[in-house]
């Protein structure tokens, strides 16, 4: 859900950066989702194409780099990779919670302009 | 040819920049602001009432309320007296923001000292949404069932005050308090927990103090 106004917030700070290095078009974009921010690369990319038709990044190549939740255990303190947003079981002692160390990142990385 | 630029720029950018201009104005009021979420009919509105009713011989307080569509429950704050703006997302599944930004402005803050905002109902979306507000207190009532801070930890996670309402129920329900409790202190060990009741007005008082003692920290 709400990957229409995180790809419009995408595509903002890509035009912001490209206006600013006055580029005349975007030929690449990078950016980063954590896992735990539930966003579906599918659905983002479907909003992308949509909406840099008319702009400096239409035709613009989106890279989508994956970060997998890491969790520290509450219980015990080891650190495990959980597979979605609500596994948090460790797989050591089998307490439920921990502290998210990643996961929750999401932010343009870089972009490649000419 | 192509030339590479680093950005590190966190998105959902937008909607964080306008809560903290919210949060800059209610301070600037002097303005204590908390964010009310829960599934739909888990007793959001009849609680604001009577948190209203024992707030008010104290504190000035106001309303955003926030729906899909209708007044039903801005006209039923309004029956305390204390001004209330009803928002209609119109199909949008949470208050952002931008919507509160444009709702006070149809309120009378520097008459207040407490605005309560009342989210859309829905245990999803919301906890994402930065609105400015000092507190997020999030309701659970008895007959949704123990398993919704499992089912929906991004919700729980986020509740600085979790309130189990409608505990006059429990002997009608299988509801395990201790497995809520565990969970919740799971996801976020400094969430604080109370028990309530609108009907028999079971843990009003514990709410209050805490509430309270929340405003005062942030010096009103």
């Amino acid at each position: 859900m709400h990957e229409g106004p995180v790809t419009e917030s995408i595509l903002k700070i890509v035009l912001e950066y490209a206006e600013k290095h006055r580029a005349r078009r975007v030929k690449k974009v990078e950016i980063v989702v954590g896992r735990l921010t539930g966003y579906e690369e599918s659905s983002i990319r479907f909003y992308w194409e949509a909406l840099t038709v008319d702009t400096l990044a239409n035709g613009a190549e989106l890279e989508v780099r994956h970060v997998p939740i890491t969790v520290k255990c509450f219980g015990c303190g080891e650190t495990y990779e959980a597979e979605d947003q609500y596994s948090l079981f460790c797989p050591k002692c089998g307490f439920y919670g921990g502290n998210v160390e990643t996961g929750k990142e999401l932010y343009v990385e870089s972009i490649e302009i000419e | 040819m192509g030339e590479k630029i680093e950005v590190q720029e966190r998105i959902l950018s937008r909607n964080e920049a306008i809560a903290k201009e919210n949060r800059q104005l209610f301070e600037s009021r002097n303005l204590f602001v908390f964010n009310v979420m829960s599934s739909p009919g888990a007793g959001k509105t009849t609680f604001l009432v009577e948190t209203i009713k024992r707030l008010r011989n104290k504190y000035r307080v106001g309303v955003v309320e926030g729906d899909v569509a209708s007044r039903v429950d801005a006209e039923r704050i309004s029956q305390t007296g204390v001004p209330v703006v009803q928002v209609n997302t119109g199909g949008a599944c949470h208050l952002d923001a931008l919507m509160i930004k444009k709702a006070v402005t149809h309120l009378p803050l520097d008459e207040l000292d407490v605005l309560i905002i009342e989210n859309v109902g829905n245990l999803v979306c919301p906890a994402e949404w930065n609105l400015g507000e000092h507190l997020k207190v999030v309701l659970l009532s008895v007959p949704e069932g123990d398993d919704k801070p499992v089912k929906y930890p991004q919700m729980f996670a986020a509740a600085d005050i979790l309130l189990l309402t409608k505990v006059d129920l429990l002997p009608y329900f299988d509801f395990r308090i201790e497995e809520v409790e565990k969970v919740v202190k799971g996801l976020n060990p400094q969430a604080k927990i109370l028990k309530i009741s609108s009907v028999t007005y079971e843990g009003y008082g514990e709410w209050l103090n805490e509430l309270e003692a929340r405003i005062k920290e942030v010096g009103r």
